[in-house]
């Protein structure tokens, strides 16, 4: 998978999760989404899990809040 | 047991003033459950001997059958990916991680206070509710803490309110909580437009002169990427704790 469908791919599943989000990026991070707490955080890495059928390593990812961070996670650990 | 756990739950202890605390010491684990919309809400891992994972959800189970919520505060070593693995099947996330960090304070601070500051302990209604604005805005996420809260804390002897001024406004500030001749340092804040000026870290070499007297040690819990600040100034990193939550 690309870098680039890997960010469409997280785009698509944080709109599932949060719904519209104005302006929504890459640059995106939880200081712009009102809804981005830590609980919702975890319902996030179980969507994304889902979308890109990988596990996280979960120490590691929930202290990653921002759309770019969790994308080059992905595209480092990804399949 | 880590003295910046033992300061740490003393101050959630004393943060979540209630009538409902339960204590189950001989499990290793300290329940602490304040009042509804008080904060903090949390049940405290303080010591797991044998199968940690198995033994958090059923703590987490039972504290989520009373209607409690659902947060442990452990020590992240104890975890393995075969407990997270399991604990994940049970419903059981990691949530946060913070390494607590401590340092004695004999240590100088190393910055030089500037002539526009002005740092002085902060005790009137007025100024804690800026403070608490700025601990509300850009530290904390779905729970606030209460301006009456801080409030009430800032009377004890164990808890005292550090301010950072520049030109008279409050623009960072710490809560200093003592106990058993360590204090913890929680809620550092500095407002968003005046950070990366080594504001935080005047106020810290501040708080560790003024410690020097009182305290054998001083501890703080540190996000990921203030590790390196607090080192600079002082400060060692001992261990990494995670909080949990049960979905």
């Amino acid at each position: 998978m690309t870098r680039e469908e890997i960010v469409e791919k997280t785009l698509d599943t944080f709109r599932n999760v949060f719904g519209e989000v104005d302006g929504l990026t890459e640059q995106t991070s939880a200081d712009d989404i009102g809804k981005w707490d830590s609980l919702n955080h975890v319902i996030l890495i179980q969507e994304l899990e889902k979308a890109f059928d990988m596990k996280f390593d979960l120490f590691e990812i929930i202290e990653i809040r921002d759309v770019a961070g969790i994308v080059n996670y992905i595209f480092a650990n990804g399949k | 047991m880590n003295k910046s756990l033992v300061n740490l739950f003393g101050f959630y202890r004393a943060t979540g003033i209630s009538p409902s605390v339960l204590l189950l010491d001989e499990n290793g684990f300290s329940v602490v459950c304040g009042e509804e919309n008080r904060w903090p809400q949390m049940v405290f891992g303080l010591d797991f001997s044998e199968n940690p994972a198995y033994f958090l959800d059923q703590v987490l189970s039972e504290t989520k059958a009373q209607n409690l919520p659902g947060f442990a505060v452990c020590s992240a070593a104890l975890f393995g990916s075969d407990e997270l693995q399991y604990l994940r099947e049970k419903g059981v996330f990691p949530i946060r991680t913070w390494t607590l960090m401590d340092a004695v304070p004999s240590i100088q601070p190393t910055k030089i206070f500037r002539e526009n500051i002005q740092i002085r302990k902060i005790k009137v209604p007025a100024e804690i509710a800026v403070f608490t604005n700025l601990v509300n805005t850009e530290l904390m996420q779905s729970v606030k803490i209460a301006g009456s809260l801080l409030n009430e804390l800032n009377k004890t002897e164990a808890v005292n309110i550090y301010g950072l001024f520049v030109e008279n406004e409050l623009v960072s500030g710490l809560l200093a909580f003592t106990e058993e001749k360590t204090t913890g340092l929680y809620f550092i804040v500095t407002k968003q437009q005046c950070r990366g000026k080594g504001l935080a870290s005047d106020l810290i070499g501040y708080v560790l002169n003024l410690c020097r007297q009182k305290s054998e040690m001083l501890v703080l819990q540190a996000v990921q990427k203030a590790v390196p600040l607090y080192s600079r100034l002082g400060f060692s990193a001992r261990e990494k704790v995670v909080i949990f939550w049960k979905q």
